[in-house]
């Protein structure tokens, strides 16, 4: 979605293009959406991965023209978006039906990713409240997927304690989960 | 939803996070990583470019060092006799530089350059002005003054003019007439390589040697008969 007004053509004459500093700090963050939308698009994470590292790549060889693009998220999600189609089709080339791909649009791309983050910050909140083994072994077993003799080790505990831990601070999070509810 | 899905919900996001945040770093550093790529290939390109230059220019130098070698060379073939001559240090003037006639020596003027040796004879480059030297008008005058003395010349025969008495007293053969002839000086005209007496004898010229006029001569009658044989000198 390029869209090119004549103050924004004006302003690009300008400048001279994105620099390695400000493609990181404007493009990288976009990832998140980007990878979202691929792997609902592919339903591979994986597959999802190597679309969004390859539309990283495009952005930047053409970040000269990223100056002009007035909406960059709704640019960047575009060339997801048609980059997966592409992948599908080569996929299912004899088999290919327009209803198998989910399109979503940007605005539910957008309000996923934002609701993602907000769940990630609220377990981040309800994690603080609990005790430090219990947040830390709650967040090695779920969040890290490490296994039960990985959090052995690091805990310096028995299986059974580390199970008995992980256990209790199950139970903390429903009620407190409970209580917000209410 | 209950509780468990909630939860589960809520790890998921975490997880999401997570492998977000990790994801973009790995793009982060491969961003680093093509940056530094471009900016290595675009060195490279100023090297090469500064390198292929530098070429071009080592190039160029040798072969105009080459060209002006030869060109030396061929002048150093190719030039004539007086050329050859060449004194260093010295170049010829584009008018003065060398009189051949007058054996003037070619003015030294510039330094470094070759120039031309007076192609003349050194005896005379050394010891005769062009005023010294004898120009052909002179040399005329000479000749004249050459010939007047030889017109001018009084003969004083060493030898008899006539040939000794016979026994029958007569000079010369006996065919020939014995004639008077005068003892006084006989004064001799010269036309062309002849001289020729007051009494109508017409004696040969020889001349004996360049430098010395000493003339060979034979006495001849009116009548054509020899007289006698003498030299002469003027």
């Amino acid at each position: 979605m390029c869209k090119k007004s004549p103050a924004r053509s004006s302003y690009s004459q300008i400048q001279t293009g994105m620099d390695q500093t400000k493609f990181k700090e404007h493009i990288i963050p976009l990832q998140s959406p980007m990878q979202l939308l691929a792997e609902r698009m592919l339903g591979d994470v994986a597959d999802a991965e190597d679309v969004v590292q390859d539309v990283f790549v495009a952005l930047w060889s053409r970040r000269d023209e990223l100056d002009r693009v007035v909406k960059l998220d709704s640019y960047c999600l575009q060339m997801v978006r048609l980059r997966c189609i592409d992948l599908i089709r080569k996929r299912k080339r004899d088999a290919f039906h327009n209803e198998q791909i989910a399109y979503l649009s940007d605005k539910e791309v957008t309000m996923q990713v934002e609701e993602t983050r907000n769940d990630a910050a609220l377990l981040d909140h309800l994690l603080d409240e609990l005790p430090e083994k219990q947040r830390r072994a709650l967040r090695m077993k779920y969040v890290e997927e490490r296994d039960t003799q990985y959090i052995e080790q690091a805990l310096q505990m028995s299986s059974n304690n580390v199970y008995t831990t992980i256990s209790r601070a199950i139970q903390s999070l429903k009620d407190k989960i409970k209580t917000l509810k209410i | 939803m209950n509780n468990n899905q909630d939860i589960d919900k809520l790890f998921e996001a975490a997880r999401r996070r997570e492998a977000d945040q990790r994801r973009q770093q790995q793009l982060s550093d491969m961003i680093d990583r093509l940056a530094e790529g471009e900016r290595k290939a675009e060195s490279g390109k100023r090297k090469a470019k500064g390198g292929l230059f530098w070429t071009y220019a080592g190039i160029a130098a040798s072969i105009l060092l080459l060209a002006s070698v030869g060109l030396h060379i061929l002048s150093q073939n190719s030039t004539s006799p007086s050329q050859q001559q060449l004194v260093a240090g010295t170049k010829p003037h584009p008018t003065t530089a060398v009189d051949s006639t007058a054996g003037i020596p070619a003015t030294q003027t510039d330094v470094v350059v070759p120039v031309l040796k007076p192609h003349t004879s050194p005896i005379l480059a050394q010891s005769k002005t062009p005023a010294e030297v004898q120009s052909p008008e002179s040399r005329q005058d000479e000749i004249e003054e050459k010939e007047t003395a030889i017109e001018t010349a009084t003969v004083l025969p060493d030898e008899p003019l006539f040939a000794e008495e016979t026994e029958n007293g007569n000079r010369g053969t006996e065919n020939e007439t014995n004639i008077s002839h005068p003892t006084s000086p006989i004064v001799y005209e010269r036309t062309s390589s002849r001289l020729v007496c007051g009494s109508g004898c017409r004696p040969e010229v020889r001349p004996s040697q360049e430098d010395s006029p000493r003339f060979a001569f034979t006495n001849i009658s009116s009548t054509g008969t020899t007289i006698g044989i003498g030299t002469s000198a003027f």
